[in-house]
């Protein structure tokens, strides 16, 4: 079968299994149906789009998934290891993309408000539900929209400040094999306000599994939200997620995204700064190994004057991994006085792993000031023959340094737990990888 | 901008006038027919017949691409004269023969087409629509074992030469632009550098459009043999015309072991009026192969005409410490569209590439850098580094950069940086405050601004360059 | 140096004038002899670096009443690089940094425009390099700095000096220093005020815009304005700087206050 068909028939099964009667919440119902509408006309994507020219769908189109019809058994104990001490009575857990009551703590909220999508009816939903990342943006985003039949809402009311981490936690069992999961996460700050929100993806089995998730950020007026994703799934599974935020006015929006899992992931975000003196941060740190491939695209949108904003991504590449960042910052006409930078650095560990990378800078104002870096290559040997020169032996050196180049996104991430606790994974990769020369 | 800087852009195109003079033209339009009479119009050996005939059914298969960040019409491909030459009595033996109207053209160009006349170490081969004129100090540089003729006598006295490299840095079928090229191309250069000789002075080709309803379609090819050494350049002008001309150039560069390409290009074609009337489609495929160990091949560009530029002066870095090189300024104005940048392919170990792009953009102009650095897994040790600035003066323009980097081994460093930049208002005021009027600041910030790619070129057109920016910014800034 | 008799290079009349529509300076008047130092003080927002910047020409500000003669000319019908070249200089409070243009270029130009202005001949660059190289002295700047791009990657403490290699350089009638101290370190502020020092001279004329009174220590001025509101409301000695800074602005503003205080 060629490539073709074979995504034809993907697609078709795909949106075939989308009708199996389990239920959806009332609140995505009429997004759903403007997605299958978009998806009779649609076909997944290939190399020949730009948008996708560096990655193939091949590991997503080798196996068929299929919703599951009830959530795998996992006890407290089985997560005990991915739960935030900081974010304790803050916790909405979903396993196989069902909401699970018993692994929440929904204990300290406060005045949020937290709760799972299918609890919330047609009316006290999030309005703008379903505007930032409209099912129609592309195939991908509309199939995760057609999947979703479950997902978090988290919305911070004006001028509260919370400074302890909410945590949304997706746990997949692993149970079975070809499970189909699809969250959908809305994150709203209210006018001068200011939270942290975690979003972690965990497994507690390696099994062949398909994420597709969508993210809606609104940022407050004047609110101030960090955002911390961490995707540590199964390294047989994909995970595709579009992650899309609306910035306010002065609002302040912090994005530190972390990918370590999936055999096949894609991390789709934009920021868009709709109003004046957006402030926006997006790091993000690939480590991959074996098999993995890891595509970031990030588009930083600039409409309105003296915004700012300040991306950084780290790869870190062994085996016969592949990376690919496309970063673009796109400034236009009426975002005078814009001030962004963006870095991108990538390391390869190994002869066989490659990375593509595309900084972009589209600037339609000219009262700005762009830049934009992209460096690859292996640690530098002035460095490491400086630890040596201290009596550090040549693995070390090179752990140490592979390590250093992480941290400088780890550092950033004000949970301690998990920072410690991507730290020790990083750490074990890094020496793993030095230990197999 | 707030004051002057809209004051200094748009002196008059000074090279916008047509030539009257005969030409002998085949009809609008292209079929295998066509292709057929310019072959044999050139009385051209079967093997390039049926180069071109393969090219042509090629080209039938494939599609226009539209992936570069510009705009235009359709363009129809049977509205256009494939052949158009100035006719001649007979066979020119010396410059004496060519047509007077023809001398004065160039001469108004300032390409003066006798000898004497001549800046003493510049060789030019002159191309007038589809055929090349004349070539200068064609003797002298025979004496040294070069060969620099148009591509029609090379076919004729060097058939082996040109068999055996045509086509192989870019095969027809390698894109839309190359295929069509390959089919119906009419002259252009042809550059011979045997082993050990260092050319003994800048060879250059001057490219004329005359014919309103003619495309362009030379062919450039330059082949420096093992520890060869040659600096070429090319310069270009066009009528002012409010039709759009099609001007689809290809250029194979072939340096073996040790050897050494400058290849510089000034190119000046009109580039339309101020609302995007006329002008040329300037789509030209440019590609070195640097085939021998510690070969070099150096791309230098002053991008300042055409309606719609849309070309990639790339280097196939194969042979082992090869270097490839790319030097650009693209300045557009008005309602120009570049879409420029190059390809730095590496395949041999320890290969090595710079990239320094400047791209000015005024009006209501785009310009787009993009390239691609990609490193293969053999390419050991690889380097490569990039700088790609744009400069924006004014509201309604854009500068976009895309740059591709593709690293497939771990012992390679790629390193890319980019920044935007302006002529403020506050700059302005601060050149003014110590008495400097608004021409010479912009002309100061844009020297300085392209200063790194100014340095690149031959002495005699450095001085060239920059006083045609500096033309082209008149009254842009303000 | 106050000489009753000297002749006036800068007289301003009842000057008004306003960015984006808000007035700013309300009926500023000033004369400046030759030989004269001036100090012009006040609180943050009074309208001092305001009236640096429309002496200048910005073209952000807009003259809405009043006259300055220059010399004999009208300054205010001349544009920002004619001042410049009859004579007028500015050091820039936040100097602009020009990239890829040199330093050694950019005072060449300047200096040779003003030469075509006043008649001189013009310098060719092994001429300009010798005298610039003499110049750069007043400040002890290297001559490596010539080399380098406008203000590109200058310290702060760097780039002020720099104003003054450009005035030492363009030889002004009135140098207008606007917060030249600001952002100096002491040892900084020394070689700075020195080199203005040198410069100054029975033909031409210094005019400070600061707000603290210690850069007054290095470069001492016949007359302290005080500036409130967009108007000068007391003038003195070098004495009611020393006030000032012991007293602060708010008791002359309460006394601006009464009428006929001033």
């Amino acid at each position: 079968m060629s490539a073709l068909t074979d995504s034809r028939h993907w697609l078709a099964s795909a949106l075939t299994d989308s009708q199996q009667p389990i239920t959806t919440p009332s609140v995505t119902q009429g997004l759903q149906e403007r997605a299958r509408t978009y998806l009779q006309d649609a076909a997944l994507p290939t190399a020949h789009e730009e948008d996708w020219r560096f990655m193939t769908l091949v590991p997503l189109l080798e196996h068929t998934y299929q919703t599951p019809a009830r959530a795998g058994h996992i006890l407290l104990p089985d997560i005990s290891r991915f739960i935030l001490p900081e974010a304790e009575g803050r916790r909405l857990t979903f396993v196989d993309g069902y909401f699970s009551p018993e692994l929440s703590n929904l204990s300290e909220l406060g005045s949020i408000v937290l709760r799972p999508l299918g609890t919330l009816n047609d009316t006290d939903g999030p309005r703008a539900l379903g505007s930032i990342a409209p099912p129609e943006s592309d195939t991908m985003t509309a199939l995760a929209t057609l999947f979703g039949r479950e997902g978090a809402c988290l919305e911070v009311p004006p001028g509260v400040n919370e400074p302890r981490p909410i945590h949304l936690l997706f746990v997949s069992s692993g149970a079975r094999e070809g499970v189909r999961i699809a969250p959908r996460i809305w994150i709203s700050t209210g006018p001068r306000s200011k939270a942290t929100v975690v979003q972690t993806y965990v497994a507690t089995h390696e099994t062949v599994q398909a994420v597709h998730a969508i993210t809606e950020v609104a940022v407050g007026e004047e609110s101030e939200l960090t955002h911390i994703r961490v995707q540590s799934e199964s390294r047989m599974g994909c995970h595709f997620e579009r992650c899309a935020a609306n910035l306010g006015l002065r609002a302040r929006y912090t994005l530190r995204n972390i990918t370590l899992g999936g055999r096949l992931s894609r991390f789709d975000v934009s920021i868009d700064g709709v109003e004046t003196e957006m402030n926006a941060t997006l790091d993000g740190l690939a480590l991959l190994a074996g098999d993995q491939e890891a595509d970031t695209r990030s588009q930083l949108i600039h409409r309105k004057p003296h915004g700012q904003s300040r991306q950084s991504q780290r790869m870190i590449l062994d085996g016969c991994s592949h990376a690919v960042f496309r970063g673009l910052i796109r400034v236009h006409p009426q975002a005078q006085q814009t001030d962004s930078a963006q870095s991108s650095r990538g390391l390869l560990l190994s002869s066989d792993s490659r990375i593509d990378t595309k900084p972009e800078l589209a600037i339609e104002a000219d009262d700005v000031k762009c830049a934009h870096g992209a460096a690859i290559g292996q640690l530098d040997e002035e460095q490491l023959f400086y630890l040596r020169a201290r009596g550090i032996s040549e693995s070390d050196a090179r752990a140490l340094l592979t390590f250093a180049f992480a941290a400088e996104v780890l550092e950033n991430i004000p949970i301690h737990s998990l920072r410690k606790q991507l730290q020790a994974v990083v750490l074990g990769r890094t020496q793993r990888a030095e230990s197999k020369k | 901008m707030s004051i002057q800087v809209e004051k200094v852009i748009n002196r008059p195109y000074e090279a916008g006038f047509v030539t009257p003079i005969e030409a002998e033209m085949l009809p609008k339009g292209l079929n295998e027919d066509v292709v057929r009479m310019i072959s044999a119009k050139k009385g051209e050996p079967d093997w390039l017949l049926d180069f071109r005939l393969r090219a042509y059914r090629h080209w039938l298969t494939m599609t226009e691409p539209h992936w570069a960040h510009a705009t235009y019409p359709p363009i129809d491909y049977q509205d256009i004269v494939y052949y158009s030459a100035p006719k001649q009595k007979k066979k020119l033996e010396s410059i004496d023969e060519v047509d007077p109207e023809l001398i004065r053209t160039f001469e108004k160009l300032g390409i003066p087409l006798h000898e004497q006349k001549m800046l003493a170490n510049v060789a030019v081969d002159v191309v007038f629509d589809s055929v090349s004129v004349t070539t200068t100090f064609k003797e002298k540089l025979k004496a040294a074992g070069v060969i620099f003729c148009s591509f029609s006598e090379a076919v004729r006295d060097y058939p082996e030469l040109v068999k055996k490299y045509l086509g192989s840095v870019v095969p027809y079928t390698d894109n839309y632009f190359a295929a069509l090229n390959s089919a119906v191309f009419s002259d252009g250069s042809f550059c011979f550098v045997p082993r050990g000789v260092t050319c003994p002075m800048e060879l250059s080709t001057y490219f004329r459009i005359n014919t309103e309803e003619s495309g362009q379609f030379e062919r450039t090819l330059i082949v420096c043999e093992d520890g060869a050494k040659v600096s070429y350049l090319e310069g270009c002008t066009a009528p002012k015309f409010d039709t759009n001309q099609l001007h689809a150039a290809v250029v194979e560069l072939v340096a073996l072991d040790d050897a050494d390409i400058k290849y510089s290009t000034v190119q000046n074609w009109y580039a339309g009026d101020e609302n995007g009337v006329g002008g040329i489609y300037n789509f030209v495929t440019k590609r070195g192969l640097c085939k021998g160990k510690r070969s070099k091949i150096s791309w230098t560009q002053v991008e300042t005409g055409s309606a719609i530029t849309w070309k990639y002066p790339s280097c196939i870095l194969l042979g082992e410490e090869s270097v490839g090189e790319f030097y650009s300024v693209a300045l557009t104005n008005n309602c120009q569209q570049a879409d420029t940048g190059t390809k730095m392919i590496h395949i041999g170990p320890r290969t090595r590439s710079t990239i320094i792009s400047k791209g000015i953009s005024a009006g209501r102009s785009k310009n787009t850098y993009r390239g691609l650095v990609q490193v293969g897994p053999k390419a050991r040790q690889a380097r490569n580094y990039s700088q790609c600035d744009s400069m924006l003066i004014g509201q309604s323009c854009a500068a976009d950069t895309v740059p591709y980097i593709r690293v497939q081994n771990d012992s390679a460093k790629v390193e890319h940086e980019a920044t935007t930049s302006k002529i403020g208002a506050d700059q302005m005021f601060y050149f003014a405050q110590r008495g400097i009027g608004a021409e010479e600041a912009i002309a100061m910030i844009i020297n300085g601004f392209c200063k790194d790619v100014f340095t690149q070129l031959p002495m005699e057109f450095a001085v060239e360059a920059t006083k045609l920016l500096g033309l082209k910014l008149e009254n842009s800034v303000g | 140096m106050i000489q009753t008799n000297a002749p006036i290079l800068l007289e301003i009349d009842g000057l008004h004038a306003s960015v984006d529509g808000t007035p700013i300076l309300k009926g500023l008047s000033l004369v400046v002899r030759a030989g004269e130092v001036h100090a012009i003080m006040g609180p943050n927002g009074s309208g001092k670096s305001t009236l640096s910047k429309v002496l200048a020409g910005h073209p952000d500000y807009e003259v809405t009443a009043g006259s300055v003669k220059f010399l004999d000319r009208d300054l205010l019908a001349l544009e920002a690089e004619e001042r410049a070249r009859a004579g007028l200089f500015l050091a820039f409070q936040y100097p602009i940094e020009i990239p890829g243009v040199s330093n050694a270029a950019f005072l060449r130009q300047a200096y040779n425009t003003l030469a075509v202005a006043r008649g001189e001949e013009e310098l060719d660059p092994i001429e300009f390099d010798d005298y610039i190289n003499e110049r750069i002295k007043v400040v002890e700047l290297p001559a490596s700095f010539l080399e380098r791009s406008v203000n590109e990657g200058f310290s702060g403490g760097e780039k002020k000096r720099n104003e003054i290699v450009q005035m030492a350089v363009l030889n002004p009638k009135v140098a207008i220093l606007d917060e030249t101290d600001s952002g100096l370190d002491i040892d900084a502020l020394k070689t700075v005020s020195q080199g203005v020092n040198q410069l100054s001279n029975a033909e031409n004329a210094i005019i400070m815009v600061t707000h603290y009174q210690r850069l007054l220590n290095y470069i001492v001025p016949d007359f302290v304005h005080v500036m409130a509101d967009g108007r000068l409301i007391k003038t003195g000695g070098k004495e009611l700087a020393q006030e000032l800074e012991s007293r602060g602005y708010d008791w002359l503003r309460s006394q601006a206050s009464t009428p006929g205080a001033v």
